[in-house]
């Protein structure tokens, strides 16, 4: 891979640690190009994969003979096929994602984007990234050039936090953009309705992509930390709530806590990864979530 | 009611009302901003948690306003009239304070006697006197007097007087007193108003009527804080009321019970040298009577006294009386009737306890002297100087001269106008004809009913007097065979009995009777006087006591049961002897007047019995609204200069501040608490 200017959120130490990293994805991707993932594609290739009745119409070059000579019957050899990788980025860019300090949310997720953007490119795979908040801010398209890479970074680097949050608005629109079964990772604070998001990702998964959902949360956010009587400010509508913190605290932990049960379990039964990203914690470990 | 502020001119600080509000606001605005990103899920936990705090803001803004107008309210100083605002250079005013100091105004409660208390009452409404206004008091008890002749500026002087002026033993007299400050207050200028400051006692005011002139204001104060619960010895008698030596006499003792709770007392009597006690059960409100038999050995006045076991109003708990305890009845004997007269006589002289003495009834108090009056042949004469000993208590016999008219009977027996015509008339009898007992349940007949002494009415007459006793109110105690009266004893009281049956020789057999004699020494015996004449040995405190010393007598004085002693003077000198007169006594008790060191006399001094019963009752006219104001002295000034009321806003300050921090710890608390309870 060509060199790299450097890059707000993706800085040569990053990349460098990023070498030992394999973006491999669970799911077998679906591409144009032979790569190396597998794909449920079957094809030629040299991976065995299962054996199955001949049904007519089928080429007969694959009928395995000896299993014919044993059994007096026909079956074919079918093969798995490794293709390129396609991965779709989707990035909340909503006004709640400025928050946290000393890194905001977006910022957390801008590093983590990018990251993810290069492993992917790094393997000569295609990678999209949607910029939204409460729709499409930006849409880059698939690609694996370098020119595409610098697009990208050029794009997290210009973006900044947005309007309301509106996650399953967004998934909706991009939807029709998406035309082969690939990775959906969605990065947000999902500040949203659950069960609409998982309405808006059922198309998805009736089509075989593979959901990621990274919930970015700031430790401000999750254990309200402050004490005494604050006016908070929402960073999408501009509301006012006068709260003494200490009285709200412990609703809010629950109210919190119930919504992240609410996704976690809405992604459990729709078979979506769901990672809980505290930006206290280095982004690198979010990984782990893509390579199990 | 009207509100007025001595600082007024601080009204402008009505506006740190505002205070609260605008801190309230303020502070509400005060919190750091923090933008913050779930905004949403804050907003959804203070709705929940707002419902309970917004009512607790309020609470405290309220509290807070109100404080902050209670003592800018205090800082105004305002003045509360409960009446019209007194106008500046009002007329001066005429102030009489009519003070209580009868008996029961010394019944004590909480330390303080009722007089003590009016007194401080009274104070009060000098106190508020300007120096233009004039005042008097008058003290209320059984003489009414005042300090000043006329009402006077001298208040000062009114004062000292009701710091050292003490409760009496002597009854009230409301209407005198009413009267005497009235007259006062109509001659007076300005404004008029009279004060009474009384316990208002039932038995004293309850038949008073006020007629108060239009100008005149009334005030009614009254010292009493509670219902007085009392016992007293109401009075002390003997049956009959002039015993005789060796005559079993009873000595009753009455005893009231002034308390909505029966009572067990004990009454301790003192006869002579005898004592006795009695229990004598009492009801709520009632009255009972201790009853000892006793007889006089010898003729003597002899002091009788009472003592009930002690109670908070001890001095009703003693009275005394001197008993006239005498040799024999005196019997007056006026007219020569021959049916009658010598028969009479020789009676009276043959029964060993009477005494015969004839009188004339040119002698009026030579016949109060005697204890029962006989008229023989009686033509008609002195009828009323005779109805008027009757009605002090002098019973009459009166064997009538024919002529007698009706109307002179029925004046002698006190009994009204009767229908002119008819007189008195012998009539002669055919035949002899007896007598009968009309009235044989009658006590003068209680010696016959065994039998014992003959049948009284056993006789024979020939002739007869026909009294025309037709209209006058009465009875036959014994009469003739037909039915017409022999011994007719009218309706009145003392009795009058009109004798009819002759007694002379010619007429009638009935003074020969052996039953005769004992039927008329049972007669005389219970027709005798029921009052002592001429014993003035009972006195009430505030009067004198008198004595008529032995011309020869050298060392006279007067001491109560402690040996104190009371100053006498001698008040006129004559062949009687020398009359001492005491000054007024003021406490109930026995007296004795000595002669060197020998008692002569013994006065005794009741307390009043109309004060022992301290049930309350003013007067329906001074109840009436417009006319009175039951409240106290303070109320009354306060009525007039206004009621400040800055320092009960400052406690209301206070209580609001000390409601503000409950309030506010409360919520703390609470806060912690639901804090604890959502983490």
């Amino acid at each position: 891979m060509a060199e790299h200017r450097h890059f707000k959120y993706l800085k040569p130490e990053d990349i460098r640690r990023l070498a030992s990293y394999e973006f491999a994805p669970k799911a077998l991707a679906e591409g144009y190009l032979s790569g190396r993932h597998m794909s449920r594609q079957r094809g030629s290739s040299v991976e065995f994969h299962d054996y199955r009745a001949y049904t007519p119409g089928d080429d007969r070059a694959l009928i395995d003979w000896r299993v014919f000579a044993r059994t007096d019957r026909y079956y074919l050899r079918t093969y798995q096929q490794e293709t390129n990788l396609e991965c779709h980025v989707f990035l909340d860019s909503s006004g709640s994602m400025g928050f946290g300090a000393p890194l905001t949310k977006l910022e957390y997720a801008s590093f983590f984007s990018a990251a993810l953007c290069y492993l992917v490119l790094k393997n000569s795979d295609r990678v999209s990234l949607s910029l939204f908040d409460d729709g499409i801010r930006a849409f880059y398209p698939p690609g694996s050039t370098n020119r595409h890479m610098q697009q990208l970074m050029n794009a997290l680097e210009r973006n900044a936090p947005g309007k309301e949050t509106a996650v399953s608005a967004a998934l909706r629109r991009t939807l029709p953009l998406l035309t082969r079964r690939a990775t959906v990772i969605v990065v947000s604070d999902f500040f949203d309705d659950a069960p609409a998001i998982f309405e808006a990702l059922s198309p998805y998964l009736h089509r075989g992509f593979r959901i990621h959902l990274f919930h970015v949360l700031d430790p401000q956010e999750l254990a309200l930390g402050k004490h005494g009587m604050w006016t908070f400010v929402d960073m999408e509508t501009g509301a006012r709530v006068i709260a003494n913190a200490d009285v709200i605290r412990g609703g809010y932990r629950r109210a919190l806590d119930e919504q992240i049960k609410q996704l976690r379990d809405l992604a459990a039964r729709r078979n979506v990864d769901y990672a809980l990203a505290r930006t206290d914690t280095h982004y690198f470990s979010l990984f782990d979530h893509l390579a199990r | 009611m009207n509100i007025l502020f001595e600082n007024a001119a601080l009204a402008w600080l009505a506006a740190a009302v505002a205070v609260p509000p605008l801190v309230h606001l303020f502070a509400r605005a005060r919190p750091p901003r923090w933008p913050f990103g779930a905004t949403h899920l804050v907003l959804r936990v203070v709705r929940n948690t707002m419902r309970l705090k917004r009512p607790k803001d309020w609470l405290l803004l309220l509290l807070r306003t109100f404080l902050f107008a209670a003592l800018v309210l205090a800082f105004l100083r305002p003045l509360l009239f409960l009446g019209a605002v007194p106008v500046p250079g009002e007329t001066a005013r005429s102030v009489v304070v009519l003070l209580d100091r009868s008996a029961s105004m010394a019944w004590t409660e909480g330390g303080q006697s009722r007089f003590a208390a009016a007194c401080a009452e009274a104070s009060e409404i000098l106190d508020g006197l300007s120096s233009r206004d004039k005042a008097n008091v008058v003290w209320l008890d059984a003489e009414p007097d005042a300090i000043f002749p006329a009402l006077g500026a001298n208040v000062s002087y009114l004062r000292r007087r009701l710091l050292d002026a003490r409760a009496t033993n002597e009854s009230g007299s409301p209407a005198a007193a009413l009267d005497l400050c009235l007259s006062m207050l109509r001659e007076a200028a300005g404004r008029c108003e009279l004060y009474i400051v009384s316990d208002f006692q039932a038995g004293q005011w309850q038949d008073v009527r006020v007629a108060v002139p239009d100008p005149i204001r009334v005030h009614t104060l009254s010292p009493v804080r509670e219902p007085a619960s009392n016992g007293a010895v109401l009075s002390i008698r003997t049956e009959p009321v002039a015993p005789l030596a060796g005559e079993p006499v009873q000595i009753v003792c009455e005893v009231a019970n002034f308390c909505a709770a029966p009572r067990k007392r004990t009454v301790t009597l003192e006869i002579g040298a005898r004592r006795v006690s009695r229990e004598v059960m009492l009801a709520a409100w009632g009255t009972g009577a201790a009853v000892v038999e006793h007889t006089f050995a010898e003729p003597a006045r002899v002091p009788v006294e009472a003592q009930l076991d002690e109670d908070a109003f001890g001095m009703d708990d003693w009275r005394g009386t001197l008993v006239p305890v005498r040799e024999a009845l005196r019997v007056g004997l006026y007219g020569t009737d021959p049916h009658t007269a010598p028969v009479w006589t020789r009676a009276l002289r043959a029964l060993p306890w009477t005494e015969l003495v004839t009188v004339s009834l040119d002698q009026p108090e030579r016949c109060a002297g005697c204890d029962l009056l006989m008229l023989a042949g009686w033509k008609g004469e002195h009828a009323d100087r005779l109805a008027r000993l009757r009605a002090d208590g002098l019973p009459l016999v009166c064997a009538p001269a024919e002529g007698v008219s009706r109307q002179a009977l029925a004046v002698l027996a006190g009994l009204g106008p009767a229908a002119a015509g008819a007189t008195v008339a012998w009539e002669s009898l055919g035949k002899e004809i007896g007598l009968q007992l009309a009235e044989p349940d009658n006590r003068v007949f209680t010696l016959f009913r065994d039998g014992e002494f003959g049948d009284p009415a056993q006789a024979a007459f020939r002739k007869r007097l026909r009294l025309p006793v037709a209209g006058l109110k009465g009875q036959a105690l014994i009469s003739f065979a037909d039915g017409l009266p022999a011994l007719y004893l009218c309706d009145a009281n003392p009795a009058c009995v009109l004798w009819a049956a002759p007694l002379s020789a010619g007429t009638g057999d009935w003074a020969t009777q052996l039953p005769f004699l004992p039927f008329f020494g049972e007669l005389v015996g219970s027709l005798r006087a029921r009052r002592a004449h001429g014993l003035q040995a009972v006195a009430s405190p505030g009067a004198t006591v008198s004595w008529l010393a032995p011309i020869q007598a050298e060392s006279v004085r007067l001491a109560d049961e402690q040996g104190d002693e009371i100053a006498v003077t001698e008040s006129s000198r004559g062949l009687e002897g020398r009359m001492f007169v005491s000054d007024p006594i003021a406490r109930p008790g026995a007296y004795r007047w000595y002669d060197g060191a020998t008692c002569r006399e013994v006065r005794m001094v009741n307390f009043p019995a109309v004060e022992s019963d301290l049930r309350t009752a003013p007067p329906p006219e001074l109840s009436a609204a417009g006319k009175s104001l039951l409240q106290r002295a303070a109320d009354l000034r306060a009525a007039r200069e206004g009621r400040p009321l800055w320092k009960m806003l400052a406690w209301l300050a206070v209580a609001l501040l000390l409601a503000e921090s409950a309030v506010v710890l409360w919520c703390d608390l609470e806060t912690r608490r639901l804090t604890e309870s959502l983490e």
